[in-house]
């Protein structure tokens, strides 16, 4: 089976000629429809590795392939790509779910959640089709359990209601990964166990790839595989009915 | 739409750092508008009163000498189609001297002596001279504006004839001989049997509190005769008063009818081989003033036609004449070649002017350019966020763009608008602020003016706006750069 997206023997170092490498060729398929963790200490080149698959960073070496729905991409080396192709796959075909949620602060929650797809409107859409991307916005709001703060700025909102937000932003263009880092790292027990059934049912809901960086061994546990890492490398791999 | 929406946000959730940098573009193109439209306005006031007491061309000689034939050579420019007009006549610096109770007062006028009638064919001279209804009105209240000249009905052939006249001389001497019989018998006696010859004196010197003279009273005036190097004395009648709007003119200049001015200055020269051919005597005269249709494009074809084929017969004429008149070597002057200094000063006050443009173009753009760098630096977080969700660098970029010129914009439009009210109402302002404070931020005797003028040129105002978008762009353009260059991992984990 072809992977959504799979990394080469990826290279990140952050001085260049000093042997600070945080990547050391690093090799890892990401399958359709997997949540798939990526585990360790911190410091270990996990968020590292998230950024440069969700082509949010660049790496030395190695390469990033696309197998999902898009074809003109597929196959393609992602990481090659010009920035605005890398915008539009950030934008349409991958979410994001970071620790600190970074909702912008100027707008509300409901604008935060729209942004994405309102970034893809011309001035047809927008005038047109506004109120129907801010219903989405708004069913999204509902299914995270928020929808009642649509209209709260983010400083109003407590950790859990800004990551529940964050999902939503995420899952909005209907991506097929979404990348999340740390997602319940701010969060306390209860919350991050809200959270992570929401994610969860997202996956299953939607069928949409999730792609996780932890260092939460309880969380990890619950995703179909995880991958260890240990100082730039990948030591060790579990999937869940092995685990079990 | 997206990037207007996120600018829009921008804008409004920092509006106070916003509206300072809009309250500072709208300073600086309130500041260029005003500056401008005023030095414009000078400029233009001043080139159109000088212009006006000039002629476009006059015809004169190197000084000592005074020009002889004029009433000749005048007809024969007069016959050229271009010209509109010709006037003789003659100038000089006198010594003016009066006495009032506080003991003798004296001072230093231009004389001019013309031909009244023809005089207003080549300048605005009948344009300046006030009716006796106006005169009293400004004598009543002297600081009530006074109407500017282009604003007054110019005086007909008749009433300047009038005003010149002995009838009118006479009328004036009726009706203030009494001051001076009571306090000069002697002199009312000789002025009642021979009246002085008229002369008409500027506003300004007869009006306010460093007045020379007054309507109606007998001046002393004392000067030089070039011809025969002697002190000249005089003594005339004022019969009437003037005012071109230029300061320095009208407190420091009078007419008179130019045979009283030959005499005056004793121009009278029986050597001449033409001695018949002007007043019946060989006078001579500072020069002929020349008027042409276009000034723009006829003035130097005209001013060559005169040297070149008009003059040099009378410099023919002139050399067989004895030695004194071989000097004579006559010329054309252009009204702006005359004015040279003054119109060059105007011209380097304007090249500053737009040198202190282009300052506060870049000031605006320094503005602009500090106020999206913090704005940059505040938002590198978000930035870092617009381009995780998909955001390419040149959405970012225009996000910027956008924000500055919003800046740029409102400014210039307020700028616009209050800069151009205030051109509209800076006299009345200005009279506002004279009342209250009793300072005078334009004094008529540095700026020659009694109003502070104002030209709101088109040009001008597409220069302001156009250098202060330029401005504004530029200023928006290296902090845009910068937050499309951020790197969004960077720039999300900024603090």
């Amino acid at each position: 089976m072809t992977p959504i997206l799979a990394g080469r023997n990826i290279v990140k170092c952050y001085a260049p000629g000093r042997e600070a490498e945080v990547l050391k060729g690093i090799s890892l398929d990401v399958h359709q429809g997997e949540i798939l963790a990526i585990v360790g200490p911190s410091g270990v080149g996990k968020s590292t590795l998230l950024n440069i698959l969700g082509l949010l960073d660049e790496p030395n070496a190695g390469e990033v392939h696309y197998g999902g729905r898009e074809t003109r991409f597929q196959g393609m080396n992602l990481t090659a790509l010009p920035g605005p192709s890398q915008g539009w796959i950030r934008n349409r075909l991958f979410g994001f779910v970071f620790q600190m949620y970074h909702l912008l602060p100027d707008l509300d929650v409901l604008e935060n959640v729209a942004l994405p797809l309102l970034m893809r409107a011309g001035p047809r859409l927008w005038f047109r089709g506004k109120a129907a991307i801010r219903q989405r916005a708004a069913d999204l709001l509902a299914e995270v359990g928020i929808d009642a703060r649509a209209h709260a700025r983010p400083r109003e909102l407590s950790g859990g209601e800004k990551q529940r937000a964050a999902i939503a932003r995420a899952l909005i263009a209907q991506p097929e990964i979404v990348f999340c880092d740390e997602p319940t790292g701010n969060l306390d027990t209860t919350t991050s166990a809200r959270i992570l059934a929401l994610l969860w049912r997202m996956n299953k809901d939607h069928g949409t790839t999730l792609v996780m960086v932890t260092h939460d061994r309880d969380l990890a546990q619950r995703a179909d595989r995880r991958l260890y890492m240990v100082d730039g490398k990948f030591v060790k791999e579990e999937r869940r009915a092995q685990a079990q | 739409m997206y990037l207007l929406f996120i600018a829009r946000r921008y804008l409004l959730a920092r509006w106070i750092m916003s509206g300072a940098a809009v309250v500072a573009v709208v300073l600086a193109v309130f500041t260029l508008i005003v500056v401008r439209s005023v030095f414009q306005g000078f400029g233009d006031q001043m080139r159109d009163m000088v212009r006006g007491t000039s002629s476009d061309l006059i015809v004169t000689t190197v000084k000592p000498m005074n020009l002889p034939f004029a009433e000749e050579i005048g007809a024969e420019i007069r016959k050229l189609p271009q010209v509109t007009g010709v006037a003789p006549y003659v100038e000089t610096m006198a010594m003016f001297q009066a006495q009032t109770f506080a003991g003798p007062l004296t001072d230093y006028l231009l004389v001019k002596g013309i031909d009244p009638v023809r005089e207003a064919d080549v300048g605005k001279f009948a344009r300046y001279l006030l009716r006796d209804e106006e005169l009293a009105r400004i004598l009543r209240n002297e600081d009530e504006p006074i109407t500017r000249p282009e604003d007054r009905a110019p005086f007909t052939k008749e009433e300047i004839v009038r005003l010149f006249s002995a009838a009118h001389r006479d009328r004036i001497w009726q009706a203030h001989k009494e001051q001076y019989a009571r306090h000069a018998p002697e002199k009312a006696a000789l002025w009642e049997t021979k009246l002085p010859p008229p002369v008409i004196l500027g506003i300004q010197a007869i009006i306010g509190p460093g007045r020379l003279a007054s309507f109606g009273s007998v001046i002393q005036l004392t000067t030089y005769s070039p011809q025969k190097g002697e002190l000249r004395t005089g003594e005339f009648l004022v019969v009437g008063a003037f005012h071109t709007g230029l300061f320095e003119n009208d407190r420091r200049s009078l007419y008179m009818p130019l045979g009283a001015a030959c005499e005056f200055i004793d121009l009278y020269d029986p050597e001449l081989p033409d001695a018949d051919n002007f007043a019946a005597g060989g006078w001579r005269v500072s020069g002929i003033q020349v008027a042409v249709q276009d000034y723009r494009s006829l003035m130097a074809p005209t001013s060559r036609t005169i040297e070149s084929e008009i003059l040099p017969r009378y410099v023919q004429r002139i050399l067989g004449a004895p030695s004194r008149v071989g000097l004579f070597r006559p010329y054309t002057e252009s009204w702006e070649g005359r004015k040279r200094n003054l119109l060059r000063a105007v011209e380097v006050e304007k090249g500053i002017v737009t040198l202190i443009i282009g300052i506060v173009d870049a000031f605006v753009g320094a503005i602009i350019f500090l106020i999206l760098t913090l704005s940059v630096i505040e938002k590198r977080r978000d930035i870092g966020i617009l381009k995780a969700v998909g955001s390419p660098s040149s959405h970012v970029f225009t996000v910027f763009i956008i924000h500055g010129s919003a800046i740029c914009v409102a400014g210039l439009a307020f700028g616009f608008l209050s800069g151009l009210a205030f051109c509209e109402h800076i006299n009345a302002i200005h009279d506002v602020i004279y009342a209250w404070t009793e300072w005078r931020l334009f004094p008529p005797d540095i700026y020659y003016m009694d109003r502070i003028p104002v030209a709101i040129k088109l040009w001008d105002l597409i220069m302001i706006s156009g250098f202060t978008v330029l401005g504004g762009f530029l200023g928006s353009l290296l902090p845009a750069l910068w937050a499309a260059r951020q790197d969004p991992i960077a720039a999300i984990h900024s603090e």
